[in-house]
């Protein structure tokens, strides 16, 4: 018997299937050739990999192009854990060469990664030592390090960078963007794994280099700053302590040390602290270097002249109920003594006759209470409170700087504005940034802004400061032979833990610039808590003089008259004369050192000798100059063939081609030119300053450049 | 009822499609599971191995039935069913039950383990073959004819859907529906009867989280191109990237690691991937002439029994292959059932070698009608 319809239901069985079979045929044919393209092209995405190419980091050079941060190739090592056969013997010998904890590595090498790190940035003895173990498995990879060929120098200005050679801190954080230069990268076809698939890589993006970027750093006053930075806080015990030097003209830092400082090639193995850049994170009760504002404020209002006399009370005035006391306690005052002798007493009274209200307005416009705009990471802006928000003991204590908190870097810009002919200026370090094509790509300018006081009132201001060192609390910070205008300071450290003000450590600090008439540089030193003597004029004027007395030996600044102020005071009733107290320099070119010696001592003047030879070539100041008695003349001495070099009569020099000589070669012709040298570097002369043929006056410095031939970076 | 003793000759086309099938399987799985089976068993040959073993075991049983006389089976139907419910509880219940990516679906006798549920469906196909048979005109009825035929096919459905095995139960039901539907029950009672069933479909994918991702991941699978889509967007970019001549044999780049199962459920992609749209058709062309040839020997068959089984074993086997073909092409939702003779997988490679015994043995019963 036979089921009816069978074989027709299992027909429209058969034509069902053919129906479902044409579907999916109709279906491959759209994914397999219709979207052919776009699903080959997506699964080529997911199939490769790309790994960055790191690019080479932008230097950092310091205003005269010599290098503060370079880079270095070096080794790192990878291990793709399937292909180690050992890993606990791998782990061992690779232990042993790197300093990498065995047990580490062996977890690492036990992993199911496919790809781990050993180590990176090795040392090359050491990468060596681990190329030579031959460790299947065990791979190694070119990483650009981070060199900081000066070691702790500029350390909180240029900051470092971490293991992906990204800027962590200072300039390296500030301009990362720049200074990082553009990722390339590599793709790489790679299974979902993400193992390399052998021989199928392929190049697609090159990495572009960072820009370079020049500071306005100078390299040498730099060093001299630090040196004596630290050299101040080894003496008194401070803990810490910065010094900002800069142009005042134009607002170019040209030196910003901090203590304590750090290396940046081993940032790591400092503690945060000694990696702050304080002169510009930092705040602090000023104390008296802030009375300059209520000083130069009174003096644009018109509310006293420098000679007008108030009472400082012997040093104890009491106004609405708070007790303000000087340091050296005095009667009658002029304003102009007020500063130089430093009376809060005399402060307080000025501030009160000027108002609350315009003092607050002028310690807004000498840039207080806000940041000045410096391209460096993490700048504090101080407190000053607005008018509106004061204490009324405010107005009483902020004229002799307590109640507002400044960085240094804000007091050098207000010192700046009386430098400066009254005009704030803002801080900067940047000086140009080149792309590796030599393009530049930004070229800083002095930025003017508001004007705070005249240029009459700043003039004045100037001439107090002056007196204030010569005559005042400053006569440690005295460079003989230079015209010197300044202002101590001598700050109670507010308690953190409750009111009130530390009854033992203070702020010393010390702010001045000079040339008094004309500033050329304006240094600002505040130690942080020193022991034993807590003045400013003692602990950190000291600091001022040996800076500025190399800083100018260094820069060539032409000494002025000194003590004018001192002189003036003496001989009440006389005119400032110059020619009265200033000898005149005897012409000693041509003569032998000897000669040329005795010449200059029969005028009163001391011989400096530079150079090595028989004959004087050129000096200075120049004959016919004056310069005050008992001051140094610099005689340049070389040997007689040489002579010919020199026009005697212009005391120039063409510069010498010194490329491809040995620094020690190059240091002689150098000498023998009558140019002073200074060398960087080691192996041969790389680069120069100035340019060989260029005409130079004999005694200006020129700068030499040596490089190792076989490592170039 | 007769029985057929006379000796024909086994339809050998059938039987050479089903070897090359075989044979294109074997390939497949040593391409696509060569570099998982190094990384996971440390063998190169780890599944293709057991596919070789599997295949001589399925041919040597193929060989055997298919000059077993088909109509002895029937008094093996009831036994076997028995045998099947018993290993399927023995899978949820026993501990020998050997956990699987959340499911319990083998059964591990030492060194071999498999899925009992791939010898109940064709156990399932005997019996219906078997019971609708017997039953002649009282098909028509409701109640005497469909109903205790479904009972059997919801009650094992019940034991597959707890390991959880959706897939198969989807297949059992959908088997035994053109069955009944072959055996002359009547159209508007099953396309009722699929009605009802529907808001219980719904309701089982519904209440079951993994389930519901997948339909999702199946209606928008670029939502979430690395979550639940991942596995048919992978699909999709194997078989584009094949197009139309492929990439070339073991050349997948989508095998490595890409592809989740690229050797079991989603091996097409492979096929696709690596011999394009023209190996991908072919492939669809024999799997096509299959059906064609097993359809084709039920209507040939002389008795019912044998009618309905042969065709049983073919909608099986045709099934299968549409479902996992529809799976892999993003048109149906992910069910996890492999792609008969090709996927990896000793089970199902050995019953779906059985399958053709049998239907082998049915195409030697004498064409009756023919002339």
């Amino acid at each position: 018997m036979h089921i009816a319809n069978i074989d027709r239901r299992i027909l429209l069985v058969i034509a069902g299937f053919g129906l479902l079979l044409t579907l999916l045929t109709l279906r491959l044919f759209y994914l397999q050739i219709v979207q052919h393209q776009h699903l080959s092209q997506l699964a080529l995405r997911q199939q490769e990999r790309t790994i960055e190419v790191q690019p080479a980091r932008g230097r950092i050079f310091d205003r005269q192009g010599r290098p503060l941060a370079l880079n270095r190739q070096s080794a790192s090592f990878y291990a793709v854990p399937r292909e180690i056969q050992a890993p606990d013997v791998t782990a061992r010998k690779l232990a042993a060469r790197l300093g990498v904890p065995a047990r580490r590595l062996a977890r690492r090498f036990k992993s199911r990664k496919a790809f781990v790190w050993v180590k990176r940035k090795v040392s090359d003895k050491a990468a060596q030592a681990v190329r030579d173990l031959k460790l299947p498995g065990v791979h190694e990879l070119k990483e650009t390090t981070r060199v900081y060929p000066e070691g702790k120098l500029a350390c909180h200005l240029l900051g470092f960078v971490g293991l992906d050679n990204q800027g962590l801190a200072g300039i390296e954080l500030q301009l990362d963007r720049a200074i990082r230069g553009q990722s390339g990268w590599i793709r790489i076809t790679r299974d979902a794994q993400g193992r390399k698939i052998p021989a199928s890589t392929r190049v697609h993006k090159r990495s572009h280099p960072g820009q370079d970027v020049y500071l306005t750093i100078d390299k040498m006053i730099q060093h001299i700053a630090e040196k004596e930075l630290a050299r101040c806080l080894a003496d008194t015990g401070a803990q810490a302590g910065s010094v900002v030097v800069m142009d005042p003209r134009t607002g170019e830092i040209l030196a910003l040390a901090n203590q304590p400082d750090f290396d940046p090639n081993h940032f790591n193995r400092y503690p945060p602290a000694a990696r702050r850049n304080r002169a510009v994170t930092d705040i602090y009760e000023p104390g008296s270097t802030f009375k300059i504002v209520v000083a130069a404020a009174a003096l644009e209002e018109g509310v006293f002249q420098e000679t007008d006399i108030i009472d400082c009370e012997q040093g104890r005035g009491v106004f609405d109920g708070l007790v303000v006391r000087d340091h050296h306690p005095r009667g009658r005052l002029s304003i102009k003594d007020i500063v130089v002798y430093s009376s809060n007493v005399g402060a307080v009274k000025i501030g009160i006759r000027l108002g609350a209200e315009k003092l607050a307005r002028y310690a807004k416009a000498f840039g207080f209470g806000r940041p000045t705009g410096i391209e460096l990471p993490g700048e504090a802006g101080g407190i000053l409170k607005p008018y509106h928000q004061w204490h009324r003991w405010t107005a009483t204590s902020v004229p002799f700087g307590q109640g507002v908190a400044v960085t240094t870097l804000q007091m050098t810009a207000a010192y700046a504005a009386i430098a400066n002919q009254g005009q704030l200026i803002k801080p900067w370090v940047v000086k140009e940034m080149r792309r590796p094509d030599d393009i530049r790509t930004k070229v800083g300018k002095p930025v003017y802004r508001e004007r705070v006081i005249s240029s009459r009132t700043a003039a004045r201001m100037r001439k107090i400061l002056e007196a204030a060192v010569n005559e005042g609390t400053g006569q440690k910070a005295v460079l003989q032979h230079y015209r010197v205008a300044g202002k101590t300071g001598t700050a109670q450290k507010p308690l953190t833990s409750r009111r009130g003000y530390d009854p033992v450590y203070h702020v010393a600090s010390f702010i001045g610039f000079l040339p008094a008439d004309d500033p050329e540089y304006l240094i600002a030193v505040v130690i942080d808590g020193p022991h034993g003597v807590q003045w400013g004029g003692v602990v950190a004027g000291p600091v001022f003089r040996k800076i500025t007395r190399q800083l100018v030996a260094y820069r060539g600044l032409p000494p002025g008259p000194q003590k004018i102020y001192a002189f003036a005071r003496e001989k009440k009733n006389n005119r400032y004369d110059p020619r009265q107290i200033l000898s005149e320099v005897p012409n000693v070119i041509g003569l032998s050192f000897n000669q040329a010696r005795k010449k200059l001592s029969a005028s009163g003047l001391q011989a400096q000798r530079l150079g090595q030879g028989g004959q004087v070539l050129g000096q200075r100041p120049l004959g016919g100059r004056r310069t005050s008695p008992g001051s140094p003349v610099t005689v340049y001495v070389a040997d007689p063939e040489h002579a010919g070099l020199t026009d005697q009569t212009s005391s120039q020099v063409v510069v010498p081609d010194l490329e491809g000589q040995s620094l020690r070669d190059a240091l002689q012709i150098i000498q023998a030119y009558g140019l002073r040298a200074e060398i960087t570097g080691s192996g041969l002369v790389k680069r120069q300053d100035p340019r060989p043929r260029t005409r130079v006056k004999i005694g200006e410095l020129c700068a030499i450049h040596g490089e190792d031939p076989e490592h170039t970076p | 009822m007769r029985t057929q003793e006379q000796q024909g000759n086994i339809d050998i086309p059938v039987l050479a499609v089903t070897a090359i099938l075989v044979g294109t399987g074997l390939i497949m799985v040593y391409s696509s599971s060569t570099i998982l089976a190094m990384k996971s068993y440390g063998d190169f040959f780890f599944f293709v191995k057991r596919q070789l073993l599997w295949s001589v075991l399925g041919f040597t049983a193929l060989w055997f039935l298919a000059h077993y006389p088909y109509s002895h089976l029937r008094k093996w139907v009831r036994p076997a069913l028995f045998v099947s419910a018993l290993l399927l509880v023995a899978v949820l219940v026993l501990s020998i039950g050997k956990t699987v990516g959340g499911a319990r679906r083998w059964l591990s006798l030492g060194p071999i383990s498999f899925q009992p549920a791939e010898l109940l469906k064709i156990v399932l196909v005997l019996y219906l073959a078997d019971t609708l048979a017997r039953k002649g005109e009282r098909i028509t009825s409701f109640v005497q004819g469909v109903l205790p035929s479904l009972v059997i096919l919801g009650g094992f459905s019940v034991l597959l859907l707890l390991q959880p095995d959706l897939g198969t139960a989807v297949i059992v039901i959908a088997v035994g529906i053109v069955m009944i539907y072959l055996a002359g029950a009547r159209f508007a009672q099953l396309v009722s009867l699929g009605l009802a069933a529907l808001p219980v479909v719904f309701l089982l994918i519904y209440q079951v989280d993994y389930r519901r991702r997948r339909l999702d991941a199946f209606l928008d699978p670029w939502q979430e191109p690395l979550g639940k889509g991942f596995q048919l967007i992978q699909s999709y970019l194997a078989l584009g990237s094949g197009g139309l001549w492929g990439r070339g044999l073991s050349e997948s780049q989508q095998k490595l690691f890409y592809l989740p199962a690229p050797h079991t459920d989603f091996i097409f992609s492979i096929v696709g991937e690596e011999l394009g749209f023209v190996g991908a058709f072919g492939l669809l062309l024999l799997f096509g002439f299959l059906i064609w040839k097993g359809l084709a020997i039920a209507r040939r068959c002389s008795d019912d029994f044998g009618k309905l089984l042969a065709a049983g074993l073919t909608v099986l086997l045709g099934l299968q292959t549409v479902i996992n073909l529809g799976v892999t092409t993003g048109l149906v939702p992910t069910k996890g059932i492999t792609l008969p003779f090709i996927s990896a997988g000793g089970s199902s490679l050995f019953f779906s070698l059985v399958a053709i015994g049998i239907l082998l043995s049915i195409s030697r019963c004498a064409p009756e009608e023919e002339t």
